[in-house]
């Protein structure tokens, strides 16, 4: 089976259109150019991106 | 490590150097991905200018940064700072 990359796909909405991709296969939404924080907030964020600063939500598995 | 005003403006100039030069590897991984995305070349521009500036300032004032960055033709001034046992670390 081909190794079948996203390549040049504009990022759409997740699950929006990922009917075509094969199953079993891990997808990561194609990021594109945005808003970045200024210099300080992005170094202490960790990012220059708001798209990319999640919280960290550490904690055992909910059973 | 005494906070003399001097050793206090070298302790932001080179929180200075830390965040432009964040900013820049940060557009670099982007780039990586997106080689031909004007906005992020354009932001890297910046950036990497705001750096250079930043570099330029703290050497300016309080020594080279890299040991490639020492200017001095009669003192090897890479020594001037305290070692890392001397408290040496920013």
């Amino acid at each position: 089976m081909d190794y079948y990359v996203p390549y040049n796909r504009p990022s759409n909405p997740a699950g929006c259109g990922m009917q075509q991709f094969p199953v079993g296969m891990g997808y990561v939404p194609w990021q594109t150019w945005g808003q970045t924080y200024p210099l300080d907030r992005a170094f202490k964020a960790g990012t220059i991106f708001p798209d990319l600063d999640y919280a960290f939500h550490y904690g055992r598995c909910r059973s | 490590m005494n906070q003399t005003p001097n050793n206090l403006s070298c302790h932001s100039l080179l929180n200075q150097v830390y965040q432009t030069g964040f900013a820049v590897d940060d557009a670099i991984l982007f780039l990586d991905t997106h080689p031909s995305d004007p906005a992020a070349l354009a932001y890297y521009h910046q950036a990497h200018a705001l750096y250079n500036n930043a570099v330029q300032a703290y050497e300016m004032q309080c020594g080279p940064l890299f040991m490639t960055d020492v200017n001095d033709r009669n003192y090897w001034t890479w020594i001037n700072d305290p070692w890392p046992w001397e408290g040496g670390c920013v």
